[in-house]
């Protein structure tokens, strides 16, 4: 990974953590994306206890791929998920150790697709236990959070009202690592901004705390998959009949 | 850590392997330097990964006008992991005497590394070297001489197709099976120097063949000015 002038940085054996800042017109079209699901979904009468029945991933407040194109921010994501791909394919040996392990390699291309996205809202005292992305039903390797509404109480922590003093409704990530004392640190907890996009792969652990008081911590996740062009080719032609469970 | 405009990179919990090429100039010199270490001594080396006839003094660094280059490039190392993810909050409250306002380094070791055919460097971290040898955070090596058959593809000759002379770090890791490796490999190149924590495992592959695989090898530690300044009452 080029990081300036004559200056490289690799880690290839690292989940890395990607983030960028989000332009001001995409901001507010997340915005309404949101306001729609939770709206909708709040016409439905789903309640609060059936959100998280199927997993992390709350049901009634999943975004089809559909509604991100009506409010035009689904290529916004594509684009940034490809940004995430370039960087780690420029991690070390990170696009040689594909060519090498994933079938029908040299890989020249990769295609992306949007497997999950949801509407993520917390209240005072909700919380998100740990959890990875990858073991959910569909399979998916990026995933990304982006951040709409951050409690006043949470950007500046108020210790009156915090439950642990300054990390009240962070997202914590905790990638394998520790290895080296002095340079490395197993935690990377990072205080929700409103406007901001992380990218992660879909292994890497995080939760997020609670917060006390009013308002509302309101985000974006999605789960993205990727295959090359030279995976896609494996499988044309091919088909096969599924038996049938009678007989 | 700031990759590109609006694009941030962090992998705190990752060893960072950095790397720079060196100018021209300060190659000439530090190939002078491992010249005059080499003829300085029995020119035998030894079986320790650090050859204790092969040490290079800051002072031989100094006299030939590399000293600057090689700190320079030690102080863009510490800014690097400063930037990644928390790891300067990290140090902060892990290391006493926080929070740290600057970093002090020095080289601790140094060294000419000599290998002819069949010579490896089995795997090591230079933080766990025997004898008496002091703590150092981060490590680094530099390439001077590459035997041409490495840069050419492999050949009959190769031992094992391709990965004959490299350099191969092993990290903590494949955390992830898609996006992650424990094993890089890499082709020395004349004039490259590698920065990385003390702590990352890595070894040598051998070669068949004429020629000489050289390079210097170095350890720095680092110390906060708070961490002295406790030292001092």
């Amino acid at each position: 990974m080029r990081f300036g002038e004559n200056w490289y940085v690799h880690a290839p054996w690292a989940q890395l953590v990607c983030c960028t800042e989000i332009p001001e017109d995409k901001l507010i079209k997340f915005m309404a994306v949101s306001n729609e699901v939770l709206d909708e979904a709040e016409a439905s009468l789903a309640t609060n206890d059936d959100n998280f029945s199927d997993g992390v991933i709350p049901l009634p407040w999943t975004i089809s791929d559909e509604k991100f194109v009506k409010y035009d921010v689904r290529t916004y994501i594509m684009e940034m998920v490809t940004v995430y791909m370039e960087t780690i394919l420029s991690n070390g040996n990170i696009q040689s150790n594909l060519d090498q392990i994933l079938e029908g390699g040299p890989h020249t291309q990769w295609h992306t697709r949007l497997v999950d996205a949801w509407v993520v809202s917390q209240k005072e005292n909700d919380y998100i236990p740990v959890h990875t992305h990858h073991n959910q039903k569909e399979s998916c390797k990026i995933s990304g959070i982006l951040y709409l509404k951050v409690p006043e109480q949470i950007e500046t922590p108020n210790t009156d009202m915090s439950i642990r003093g300054g990390k009240d409704g962070q997202i914590v990530f905790t990638g394998m690592g520790g290895a080296d004392p002095f340079s490395t640190t197993v935690q990377f907890n990072v205080p929700p901004e409103v406007g901001w996009l992380y990218l992660f792969p879909s292994t890497l652990n995080h939760q997020v705390y609670p917060f006390k008081g009013e308002g509302e911590r309101r985000g974006i996740s999605f789960n993205v998959d990727v295959i090359s062009k030279e995976q896609l080719q494996l499988f044309e032609g091919i088909t096969q009949e599924v038996p049938n469970e009678t007989e | 850590m700031k990759l590109s405009e609006n694009w941030y990179v962090d992998a705190p919990w990752a060893q960072l392997l950095c790397s720079t090429k060196i100018p021209d100039d300060k190659v000439q010199k530090f190939i002078e330097v491992t010249d005059e270490v080499l003829n300085e001594s029995d020119g035998l080396g030894t079986k320790e990964v650090v050859p204790s006839s092969w040490v290079i003094s800051t002072e031989k660094f100094q006299k030939h006008g590399v000293l600057d280059f090689i700190m320079q490039m030690i102080d863009n190392y510490m800014i690097t992991i400063l930037s990644n993810g928390n790891v300067k909050q990290h140090m902060d409250s892990a290391i006493d005497g926080g929070p740290h306002t600057a970093w002090h380094s020095r080289i601790v070791h140094a060294w000419v590394v000599s290998q002819k055919q069949n010579d490896y460097l089995p795997t090591h971290a230079h933080s766990q070297m025997e004898g008496e040898h002091q703590c150092s955070k981060i490590s680094a090596v530099m390439y001077l001489k590459i035997p041409p058959q490495m840069e050419r593809k492999p050949n009959e000759a190769s031992i094992k197709m391709g990965k004959d002379g490299q350099i191969s770090f092993t990290g903590m890791g494949d955390a992830d099976p898609f996006q992650t490796t424990s094993l890089y490999n890499i082709i020395p190149e004349v004039g490259w120097l590698y920065l990385f924590p003390s702590t990352l495992n890595h070894m040598v592959f051998p070669f068949v063949g004429d020629g000489e695989r050289r390079g210097i090898a170095f350890n720095a530690d680092f110390m906060s000015k708070e961490q002295l300044q406790k030292m001092k009452r």
